[in-house]
């Protein structure tokens, strides 16, 4: 999952940021609402957390304009959009929500409720909450735990990252180009190689029977296919 | 009521005036008071009657036109509730004495309700920025506490992170107070110099920040009424934020004028662009590395207007570059919560001199 973290205040911003990398998550930041275009519109986030105090602009006017019917072409629609923010009033909450939130987090909040929430939005529709089992593989998505055939399998963050996005599409063709834009940010510098470098350290971590299968030009799929 | 006095007198003189005395010498030549009573008069009694009933109906309205607006204004009075400031009397057209009541009372409640925005503005500010840092603090601790493979350097960078963290909040909370304290305080300005206070300013800072050069320039003394505590405070936050932006190695500037009265703070940093400059002072207002600036500028707003206006320059002209608070102190201006009806005199036109004969001369000003 790659968010976007619109957070002006730089001390909240470097803690927040530890700790959604923390809980494996690839995490881009921008300080201002120029910033923030700017993130969007090189990359597709899954998810926004948006502080609506900005130095150089409304959060609340940017957050309309991410959900409203005419976008920037330049720009990429995230899929989910989270206000973080001080402002607690009843009326501010729901300016927020109306405006195009999908969620509203108020300060000060744990990490573990912001992973938590920001989890949430992103599960799929057809998704059922908690672990997901493909075949012998038990991901925990929450728990960061990877079982095979109730063996406990540890994995570093970025390889937990990965399977843990190819799990939540199980059966599905993931390209590279989306692994790379959603399990990685704009910090680790990486390149297509280190998909392919991940993906081979998976799948010795894993062992037999092999779980994540090739699909020559199109990607890579875990499990069989849907 | 007031209609029941004119009718009693009334029907008295008239009851009074049938009543005739007649001194009657009897046959023996004693002298003898005979009374008589008329008959009351049929037309007398009528006439006294409608004239009453005249009198009533035009007092009843004349007291019902002065009565009806107290009566409005009593009951608005009564309404009056925190969210409801924004209801007025509205009167028009009314008796002098009557109009210029309901503007006042509409005055007053335009300044209330000034008051109460300001105040509920602040409040979202506390908000905010005492909420933002305790995020950070909270989140740093979470995250080093859940890190299974921690080591000891982990804890003491993740402690030192708390450590700037919690300055900042004590700051903050400073400010906050400062804002609080000063806004009853604010207009009893006291006797103060105003180069003792930036001296202070500018020892504190080099104690805090060793390597960072302050340049002053000002008179040997400048004795000024100023909220001494509040403009200390306000000149903090400005050296502070000028050292926040100030390129190291190059010095924070800070210039004090006598007439007019400023005080200066210029650093030679990035500057602030034109279109975040309207800004500057406003909540939330963040500067690029975002570490909670916005109370500090606002408050110094606060603390400015309370004695005179704050400009903005940036970039400096002389310079090319950078920023230049200033801070004009308005002698003339009297606190607004003390009248002062001696005030041809103003402290521009009286020197210091002067202005202890003034003092001796009657009652205190301060």
């Amino acid at each position: 999952m790659r968010v976007l973290l619109v957070e002006d205040d730089h001390d909240l911003a470097e803690a927040m940021m530890r700790g959604l990398r923390q809980e494996h998550l690839a995490v881009d930041r921008a300080a201002s609402v120029h910033d923030a275009t700017a993130c969007l519109a090189g990359t597709h986030y899954d998810v926004v957390c948006l502080d609506l105090g900005l130095p150089d602009g409304d959060g609340l006017e940017l957050c309309a304009r991410l959900r409203g019917p005419k976008l920037d072409g330049a720009l990429t629609r995230p899929d989910r959009l989270l206000v973080v923010t001080a402002r607690d009033a009843v009326a501010d909450r729901v300016a927020g929500l109306d405006a195009g939130a999908d969620d509203y987090l108020i300060k000060p909040f744990t990490i573990a409720e912001l992973a938590a929430r920001i989890r949430a939005l992103t599960r799929r529709q057809d998704q059922v909450a908690g672990p997901i089992e493909v075949e012998d593989l038990v991901v925990d998505p929450a728990g960061h735990s990877v079982r095979r055939a109730g063996r406990s399998v540890h994995l570093t963050s970025r390889e937990f990252a990965v399977l843990r996005y190819l799990a939540q599409q199980a059966g599905v063709v993931v390209s590279s180009e989306a692994l790379l834009e959603h399990c990685w940010d704009a910090n680790a510098d990486a390149f297509t190689g280190s998909v392919r470098v991940i993906l081979s350290r998976l799948r010795s971590k894993l062992g037999d029977p092999a779980l994540i299968h090739t699909v020559k030009g199109a990607g890579y799929r875990l499990g069989a296919p849907r | 009521m007031a209609a029941i006095v004119p009718l009693v007198v009334l029907v008295s003189v008239v009851y009074s005036t049938n009543t005739s005395e007649e001194i009657a010498v009897d046959e023996q030549g004693r002298a003898e008071v005979v009374t008589t009573e008329n008959v009351f008069p049929t037309e007398v009694a009528v006439t006294a009657v409608v004239l009453g009933v005249v009198a009533l109906a035009l007092v009843w309205r004349w007291a019902g036109r002065a009565v009806g607006p107290m009566k409005d204004i009593s009951r608005l009075a009564d309404d009056i509730q925190q969210g409801s400031l924004d209801r007025r009397i509205g009167l028009v057209d009314q008796a002098r004495e009557t109009q210029a009541l309901g503007d006042s009372f509409d005055a007053m409640l335009d300044r209330l309700e000034r008051s109460s925005t300001v105040q509920q503005r602040l409040v979202e500010d506390v908000s905010h920025e005492l909420r933002t840092p305790l995020a950070a603090l909270a989140a740093n601790n979470e995250v080093v506490l859940n890190d299974p493979e921690a080591t000891v350097d982990d804890f003491r960078a993740s402690a030192q992170r708390s450590e700037a963290l919690i300055g900042r909040l004590h700051t903050t909370i400073d400010d906050l107070l400062v804002n609080a304290r000063s806004a009853g305080q604010m207009n009893r300005q006291t006797d103060n110099d105003l180069m003792a206070i930036v001296a202070r300013v500018v020892e504190q800072h080099r104690i805090l920040h060793p390597d960072q050069a302050v340049e002053l320039a000002g008179p040997e003394a400048l004795r000024i009424g100023i909220d001494g505590p509040s403009v200390q405070r306000a000149l903090v936050n400005l050296v502070d934020n000028a050292g926040r932006y100030s390129p190291p190695g190059e010095p924070i500037l800070i210039d004090v004028t006598v007439e007019p009265t400023t005080v200066s703070v210029t650093d030679r940093g990035p500057g602030i662009l034109p279109s975040v400059q309207a800004r500057v002072f406003d909540r939330y207002a963040g500067d690029t590395s975002g570490d909670g600036a916005g109370i500090g500028l606002a408050l110094v707003k606060q603390v400015a207007e309370a004695h005179g206006s704050i400009t903005v320059v940036s970039p400096v002209p002389e310079l090319g570059r950078g920023t230049r608070f200033t801070i004009a102190f308005d002698r003339a201006r009297r606190a607004e919560s003390r009248p002062d009806h001696r005030s041809h005199h103003t402290w521009a036109d009286v020197g210091p001199h002067r202005a202890e004969r003034h003092h001796d001369d009657g009652a205190d000003s301060g």
